[in-house]
């Protein structure tokens, strides 16, 4: 996808270093890249129809409590805030106004963040921020787990 | 208006909405495959950053797709194949069907269903 149409989507990028990072790729969602899943597509709406993941014994639906505790299963836990700690792994979820889980970034061991857009690609971002706003809403949950990579 | 047209819509008045779509649909199926394409492009372009599958599935294109019927099946299965899935809710809302094995994942249903597409005859 040509980097206006993402800057056009989200505004906030424009201000800050940001790059794409892979080819845009319709088989995972950004919930399976923050836990580092490409080949599964993470959603917890769709009861009946075949092809889309939910960790079993997780509620269904588009819920922050859900989507919590779909993370709580792969070890992350709620935290305050998203500075770089060493040994440590990171994620945001961003919700809407009414609450709504809209998309969630993963912190890179340098700091910066790396999020999957929708049915595109994946990028790199400097900041949270980068990709507040409209569509996605804020970076309003952070939770944090040791590092898988170590 | 032509007359064949008003002789059509004249015609159609006693079928069921669903009935009326079928007719149109083999009447003028480049009428219908124009409409589709335009209500795809502006799916993909309007959903394309989002993560939510039901809110993809929501969004008005979408719905609009899954009202005209089976007709757009073939072109639901051709689209799969040019620019990718998401589509697995819309043909399960339209065929009643899920050939995807249960535990498939997003990759394997899509292929479930063009290779149920090909056994159907939607594709060639």
């Amino acid at each position: 996808m040509p980097i206006e149409e993402i800057e056009q989507d989200f505004p906030g990028l424009e201000t800050g270093e940001w790059s794409v990072t892979s080819e845009a790729d319709d088989g995972y969602n950004c919930v399976a890249w923050a836990v580092h899943d490409t080949q599964q597509f993470w959603d917890p709406g769709l009861i009946g129809v075949r092809g889309y993941y939910w960790p079993p014994g997780v509620p269904r639906g588009d819920s922050v409590n859900s989507w919590i505790r779909a993370f709580e299963m792969n070890s992350y836990k709620v935290c305050g805030n998203g500075e770089p700690e060493s040994g440590v792994e990171k994620i945001a979820i961003y919700v809407d106004d009414n609450d709504v889980p809209q998309h969630v970034a993963r912190q890179l061991p340098d700091g910066n963040w790396s999020s999957k857009l929708g049915k595109g690609e994946d990028i790199q971002h400097h900041s949270l921020e980068g990709l507040e706003g409209d569509l996605y809403g804020k970076a309003a949950i952070l939770m944090r787990r040791p590092s898988q990579s170590a | 208006m032509s007359t064949e047209v008003m002789e059509v819509i004249t015609a159609a008045r006693h079928l069921t909405p669903a009935e009326q779509r079928e007719v149109l649909a083999q009447l003028w199926p480049e009428v219908n495959e124009e409409l589709f394409q335009a209500l795809a492009s502006q799916w993909r372009k309007e959903t394309r950053h989002l993560s939510s599958v039901s809110q993809m599935a929501l969004h008005p294109a979408y719905q609009r797709i899954i009202g005209m019927g089976e007709a757009v099946v073939p072109l639901i299965l051709k689209e799969i194949q040019e620019h990718g899935g998401y589509w697995l809710w819309a043909l399960h809302a339209i065929t009643g069907e899920d050939p995807a094995p249960p535990d498939a994942n997003f990759r394997e249903a899509a292929q479930a269903w063009l290779q149920w597409g090909r056994e159907k005859g939607y594709l060639s």
